[in-house]
């Protein structure tokens, strides 16, 4: 069951990767091509979603948004990682001081109310794709770093890690070469799930105007505006809406599979099936 | 100091502080795993130390392998303080002092290669950097410990146990070192096995001339291998002696009561002579009884044992010494 949803979610997630891939071949009139005499419409064959507030056609403009969600949603997950990965090899293996230290700035980051804190740092940064991802990957770093910290401190552990360390291996040969592929499934696990959070995050921004900035379109942006004229084309705001929710259930799809895979002792799956079988013995 | 020294180990000690967690950590006693170790080896010669599970013999190879600080004492190697030098020259002297470990399971990275495994301390101690000679050196040292070179892509988990301990064995012996710890190389292995390793390493001292501290609970085992037999008991050292004046003379009772626990294969010979029981069990280790550490399970102690702990009288070298107040007549 849990497999077929991860092979729903990955389908899903290519389909809108391919898409973002061939957005200005496909997408069928110009997403910034402004019509002013066809506002607000509703679906027609020219225009198969309607139109928006200043007559471009809503198709092209989702289209071309899947773009920018998915970059931001990726990129800053993958900036994140990146950091926190770093941090919580060095916290678990020096220890000490050091590891105190960095779980203590985690902790500091955790307190912070993610949205409070995204909003404020683009507004400094200034508006757009470039300071969203930052300030994604300023607030996201930390469960990276912990959750790295804990696999490493029961890596170090490992008879192998010590035999390094017997052969006289460098800090920086260990945590690379024997630390590292040890934190991998858990890292890969976590940055899925943390991509559709991250999705959400950048189109709560782009929903508050400070995302990116018009004419590009994010889904985040085309709700925004689409938004204030829920009643007269609720296609405008209804259609970013649900592929924001579809990437985020895929992605999220994705990582309960890997999760499953990489850790079958967190999956309520395979407990399901141990009392079923139990049940018909 | 004495150029034929390869370890001299001076009274080594190790606590591990026990702490209750509250609000602070507390530390409410010491886990006294070491307590004041020593012993000598000379160059070519094998020591065997045995003892119970829990006694500390893994901890005395951990200590000088400089895995583990010490809390008093100090380890020579070749006449080099080992707790004094500096990061760079404790590598050098890494290169020259191998372990190999008990399990060979954990002891090999499951994502590496054998050729990686085997090739790690050549690359950490740059002894090449071509790729041709560095595949040819770990291909020589598979065919070394019996093993096919053309293996060499696979990894650990295709291998059964005592090939993976040959893969061990190779990696620990890469670096051309003088001294090897075998930390239970064999305990983990089935007996047909432990034949082969045993005669495996054997195999190898002698090609390399090498010097071994053989750490195993089996006192068949140690015999076997070794030319002098140290016994340990809840961390300290209670007989040191040459093998087979350890065996035929034993004169601490705990090394009495080994050596009548190792079963004999003819039904006849069995029982034939003084059968020294152990009473109880190896308890608390926290709750250090004063006086010798043995007392509470010896069939011989006497009032002095309850008060005095005895220690290990100095001597010379191949000298049979005990840590027990039957034999001292200080």
């Amino acid at each position: 069951m849990k497999n077929r949803i991860f092979i729903v979610g990955l389908i899903i997630i290519l389909g809108f990767l391919a898409i973002a891939a061939i957005a200005p071949q496909i997408v069928p009139c110009d997403p910034e091509a402004q019509d002013l005499y066809h506002v607000l419409e509703g679906p027609s064959r020219q225009h198969l979603l309607g139109t928006d507030d200043v007559g471009r056609d809503l198709l092209s403009r989702v289209i071309m948004g899947t773009r920018p969600t998915l970059f931001i949603g990726v990129t800053a997950t993958f900036l994140s990682s990146v950091i926190g990965v770093l941090m919580g090899l060095i916290a678990g293996y020096k220890g000490g001081f050091i590891d105190m230290f960095i779980m203590r700035l985690t902790d500091t980051f955790m307190c912070m109310p993610v949205l409070i804190v995204v909003l404020a740092l683009v507004a400094v940064l200034g508006p757009g794709i470039k300071s969203v991802i930052m300030a994604i990957t300023f607030i996201n770093w930390t469960s990276f770093a912990r959750i790295v910290r804990g696999e490493v401190l029961f890596a170090r552990e490992l008879p192998y890690v010590e035999a390094a360390r017997a052969m006289g291996a460098s800090g920086l040969r260990i945590i690379f070469f024997h630390l590292l592929p040890n934190v991998t499934a858990p890292v890969i696990v976590t940055a899925s799930i943390a991509i559709s959070g991250n999705i959400m995050l950048e189109s709560a921004v782009s929903f508050l105007g400070l995302g990116a900035q018009p004419p590009t379109s994010t889904w985040g942006n085309e709700l925004r505006i689409g938004y204030s004229y829920l009643e007269i084309a609720p296609l405008f705001s209804l259609v970013p809406g649900a592929l924001i929710t579809l990437s985020v259930l895929a992605f999220n799809f994705i990582g309960d599979g890997l999760r499953d895979t990489f850790d079958p002792r967190l999956s309520n799956t395979l407990l399901n099936k141990n009392v079923k079988k139990s049940e018909v013995k | 100091m004495n150029a034929n020294l390869m370890l001299k180990v001076n009274k080594i000690s190790k606590q591990f502080p026990v702490y209750r967690r509250t609000v602070f950590k507390k530390k409410i006693g010491a886990l006294n795993v070491l307590n004041s170790v020593s012993f000598d080896i000379v160059k070519g010669e094998t020591l065997g130390l045995v003892g119970e599970s829990g006694c500390g013999k893994t901890t005395v190879c951990r200590t000088i392998m400089q895995l583990e600080p010490l809390t008093a004492g100090e380890i020579f190697f070749k006449g080099e303080r080992l707790s004094m030098l500096t990061k760079k020259e404790l590598r050098q002297v890494r290169r020259h002092m191998q372990i190999i470990y008990q399990d060979p399971f954990g002891s090999l990275n499951p994502r590496m290669k054998v050729l990686d495994i085997i090739g790690e301390p050549l690359m950490i101690h740059k002894i090449t950097s071509s790729k041709g000679e560095y595949k040819d050196m770990v291909a020589d040292l598979m065919m070394m410990v019996g093993l096919n070179p053309l293996m060499s892509s696979r990894y650990p988990h295709e291998f059964s146990s005592g090939q993976r301990q040959r893969i061990s064995i190779a990696r620990a012996i890469a670096v051309k070192p003088d001294f090897l710890i075998c930390d239970e190389p064999v305990s983990a292995l089935d007996v047909s096995i432990q034949a082969q390793i045993i005669n495996l390493l054997e195999e190898i001292k002698d090609k390399f001339s090498l010097t071994y501290l053989f750490v195993a609970h089996d006192l068949a085992v140690v015999h076997h291998v070794s030319s002098r037999i140290a016994v340990m008991y809840r961390g300290e050292i209670v007989e040191i002696a040459d093998k087979d004046n350890l065996c035929r003379n034993p004169k601490h009772p705990y090394t009495k009561a080994l050596l009548s626990a190792i079963p004999v294969p003819d039904p006849k010979e069995r029982y034939k002579d003084e059968h020294a029981l152990l009473r109880g069990e190896n308890n608390d280790l926290l709750d250090v009884p004063s006086g010798c550490r043995f007392y509470p399970r010896c069939p011989f102690a006497m009032s002095l044992c309850y008060q005095k702990r005895p220690v290990l009288n100095k001597g010379n070298h191949h000298e049979h010494l005990t840590a027990c107040h039957l034999h001292q007549e200080s």
